[in-house]
């Protein structure tokens, strides 16, 4: 395969999977569209060394990293929340559960952010993840130590496994 | 009652709704990638310092050369990177069509960013001529010299962005050089061709290497920089310092087939400058310090540059 053809057949066969990991890590899917494109083009240049398959997913991935943190770091200093977690919930259904967990996700500082999505959402190790965010293995279980405890403040949350997926 | 945060997590990502158009996003890929500052109808292409030296001498004696250490004079003008060539593309050949060249129809790759290719050629009456070329685009610049003109006057080869405010420029050396400086920004010599991406106000470029004469050449700011510039900021300063960096890390990797190595070259090479310039280097990454606990990182590989540490 030409290079050309290598990244459309890509874009084609992992946006599903890189969408959703982008809507994760932003807040909407207009955003996640955005910053997964924004990837895909900053990637582009560089595909013949990004070595395919899991290679191009590394690389990609770590770019979604880098920009949605960007991202949210620009949104995080001038940004006034305007809605809270209630801070009783009942345990409800799943489909709550869930609901409340993407809530709680999303109001995580955008490294925890990450650290999550890339260790419990792409079933990373934490080596990958160490790769994907440019930081030290020890830094990936700091990080994701102090997310679960964030999300473990939330009622409905405190009891949350971080078992069944990541490596 | 126990959750598994992996399970909750994928079952609550909700699937797509909407898929990207992959033929789109190749054609803005594609689009975007093809470097503005480059190529094109709008790049204002090539200023030839030596080559307007050499018409006027007037400009010569205000522009000439600005100062060289002695030792200059001896060393050999011979350029390594000249025994590998390859064929060049038809726009190459075409954008060459004019001038006599020492191999018709093959010149030296010595630099390629992105869709853009610069190529150094040998022309007869050993000239030597650097040529940016964009196959795809169709576009090309060129300069032909005096091979005598390398540690001289120069034989630099630079592109203005769209609205005059940064240019690139390729400057040639002969072997033994190693970097190339310029407004506090350095890049490695690779393949005898140094790439700097500059803020248009610079007007003075240093050429060195270990046991080497440094040289320092004049861009002749006046001439070539028509309009006003922008003053350089802390931020892109270290910016363009970083995407210098990894504009070498990146030729590196061509001519070595990784950056392994890459960041002990750069130290040989740049000596202090590199730890005044940059808080760490790797291989694959290099931080600068902005100053009040700001930082910018970028990977060499893909020269992506973000503010922040993890």
């Amino acid at each position: 395969l030409d290079t050309a053809e290598d990244f459309r057949r890509y874009v084609v066969l992992r946006q599903r999977a890189l969408l959703r990991t982008a809507w994760l890590l932003t807040d909407d899917w207009q955003t996640a569209e955005d910053l997964v494109q924004t990837a895909l083009i900053r990637a582009w240049p560089h595909w013949d060394r990004s070595g395919g398959g899991a290679g191009a997913d590394a690389y990609v991935r770590r770019i979604m990293i880098n920009k949605s943190t960007d991202w949210r770091r620009r949104r995080w200093r001038g940004e006034v929340p305007t809605e809270f977690l209630p801070d009783v919930a009942s345990r409800g259904s799943d489909a709550e559960l869930q609901h409340m967990l993407v809530l709680a996700v999303r109001a995580l500082p955008p490294r925890q952010r990450a650290v999550m999505v890339l260790r419990y959402f792409d079933d990373l190790s934490e080596i990958e993840t160490a790769a994907a965010m440019g930081c030290a293995v020890g830094t990936v279980k700091s990080q994701t130590s102090k997310a679960l405890a964030n999300l473990r403040h939330q009622p409905v949350l405190v009891d949350l496994q971080p078992l069944g997926s990541a490596r | 009652m126990s959750r598994h945060l992996g399970e909750l997590l994928k079952g609550a990502v909700p699937e797509p709704a909407r898929v990207l158009n992959a033929d789109e996003l190749m054609r803005t890929a594609r689009s975007r990638n093809a470097p503005p500052r480059w190529a094109g109808p709008v790049v204002a292409t090539v200023f030839l310092v030596a080559a307007v030296a050499i018409a006027v001498p007037q400009v010569v004696a205000r522009w000439g050369h600005v100062a060289s250490t002695p030792g200059v004079a001896d060393v050999p003008l011979r350029l390594s990177a000249l025994d590998r060539r390859v064929p060049l593309g038809p726009v190459a050949v075409g954008a060459m069509d004019r001038t006599a060249l020492a191999h018709p129809g093959e010149g030296s790759l010595v630099a390629t960013l992105g869709q853009e290719q610069v190529y150094l050629i040998e022309a007869v009456g050993d000239q030597l001529c650097l040529l940016e070329v964009n196959e795809s685009y169709g576009s090309a610049g060129s300069g032909c010299f005096p091979r005598s003109d390398l540690l001289t006057t120069g034989i630099v080869l630079s592109t203005l962005a769209p609205d005059s405010s940064t240019m690139l420029l390729a400057v040639a050396v002969p072997d033994g050089y190693t970097v190339a400086t310029s407004g506090g920004r350095s890049a490695v010599v690779v393949s005898n061709v140094a790439v700097l991406d500059l803020v248009s106000s610079q007007t003075k470029l240093t050429v060195s290497g270990s046991a080497m004469p440094s040289v320092t050449f004049d861009l002749g700011k006046s001439a070539i920089l028509p309009g006003g510039s922008a003053p350089e900021t802390p931020g892109s300063a270290a910016k363009g310092a970083l995407s210098d960096l990894a504009r070498s890390a990146q030729l590196y990797a061509q001519e070595h087939g990784s950056t392994a190595g890459f960041a002990d070259k750069i130290k040989a090479d740049a000596g202090p400058v590199v730890s005044t310039k940059f808080r760490s280097l790797t291989d694959t990454s290099a931080v600068a310090d902005l100053g009040a606990g700001r930082r910018l990182t970028v990977d060499l590989l893909s020269g992506a540059i973000d503010e922040g540490a993890c």
